[in-house]
């Protein structure tokens, strides 16, 4: 993975970051396909994780920063107490994908690259819960998703 | 990313093997708009050697597919793995997109 910096890989949690350049993408969403298997994820869980993180860092990429400069993105994941949990932090302009994305419409002509689009619309459908937070001059996505059912003796 | 292209009957039958992700997706992209410009007009995309698609090819699809329906062409996909298959359905690609379960399935469908 050429450019891509040291991923930490902790028993059950992955950092990774890499440059605001489109061509790490794929080497970031194979990492992350690696994580994922590692875990134990289902195969379904691990594909909707990485469409999400293909989409929302694709556009990040492509629309977060107003200057040409090298900037970088972090991801970290957590595959503890049975489930997929992550964050997503830019230092591009704010922008809060969660209310700030137009709804895809699935029928209309589709732009090569629509701001929002697809990916808050996977985030939205495969995840459990997402979260947003402007922490300094950071975007901060999180989201989480349970792969263990609760059942009765370990419900909080 | 390998793209295998073959006619059964009025069929141009796909198949990419392999990703389909933004490393190949501008490529897989050309391939079947290219396709599609240059006449072809009843397209199955075989997923049965597909380990990946990011939306960037499910947005080559859904653009094929509308472009096909608006030429009065035919479009389908064939041969799924269950864990896309899920997001398809989830998504609701699966009620813009006709799916069928394995290849001859598909090109019957397709009018082969």
């Amino acid at each position: 993975m050429p450019n891509q910096e040291a991923a930490v890989v902790d028993g059950t949690t992955l950092e990774l970051r890499i440059a605001n350049d489109l061509e790490e993408v794929s080497g970031l969403i194979e990492a992350v396909e690696a994580f994922c298997e590692e875990q134990g994820a289902p195969p379904k869980v691990s594909y909707q994780l990485c469409l999400v993180i293909d989409e929302i860092v694709t556009n990040i990429i492509s629309y977060a920063y107003e200057d040409e400069g090298r900037h970088e993105i972090l991801l970290r994941f957590d595959a503890r107490g049975g489930g997929l949990s992550g964050t997503i932090e830019d230092d591009g302009k704010p922008f809060n994908p969660l209310t700030d994305s137009a709804a895809p419409d699935l029928d209309a002509d589709i732009d090569d690259r629509p701001i929002g689009g697809l990916g808050v619309f996977f985030l939205k459908s495969f995840m459990d819960s997402v979260g947003y937070e402007r922490d300094g001059g950071l975007n901060r996505l999180s989201f989480a998703k349970t792969l263990v059912p609760a059942t009765a003796g370990n419900e909080a | 990313m390998e793209l295998h292209e073959e006619s059964v009957g009025p069929v141009l039958v796909l198949t990419p093997k392999g990703r389909v992700d933004s490393a190949t997706s501008k490529s897989f992209e050309e391939k079947v708009m290219g396709l599609i410009n240059g006449g072809t007009s009843t397209l199955l995309v075989d997923f049965g050697s597909l380990d990946y698609i990011s939306s960037a090819g499910l947005r080559v699809l859904l653009m094929a597919a509308k472009k096909l329906k608006s030429s009065q062409g035919k479009f389908a996909i064939s041969t799924m793995p269950d864990h896309i298959r899920e997001v398809f359905e989830i998504s609701g690609f699966a009620t813009v997109l006709a799916i069928h379960p394995d290849r001859q399935t598909g090109l019957s469908a397709l009018g082969a």
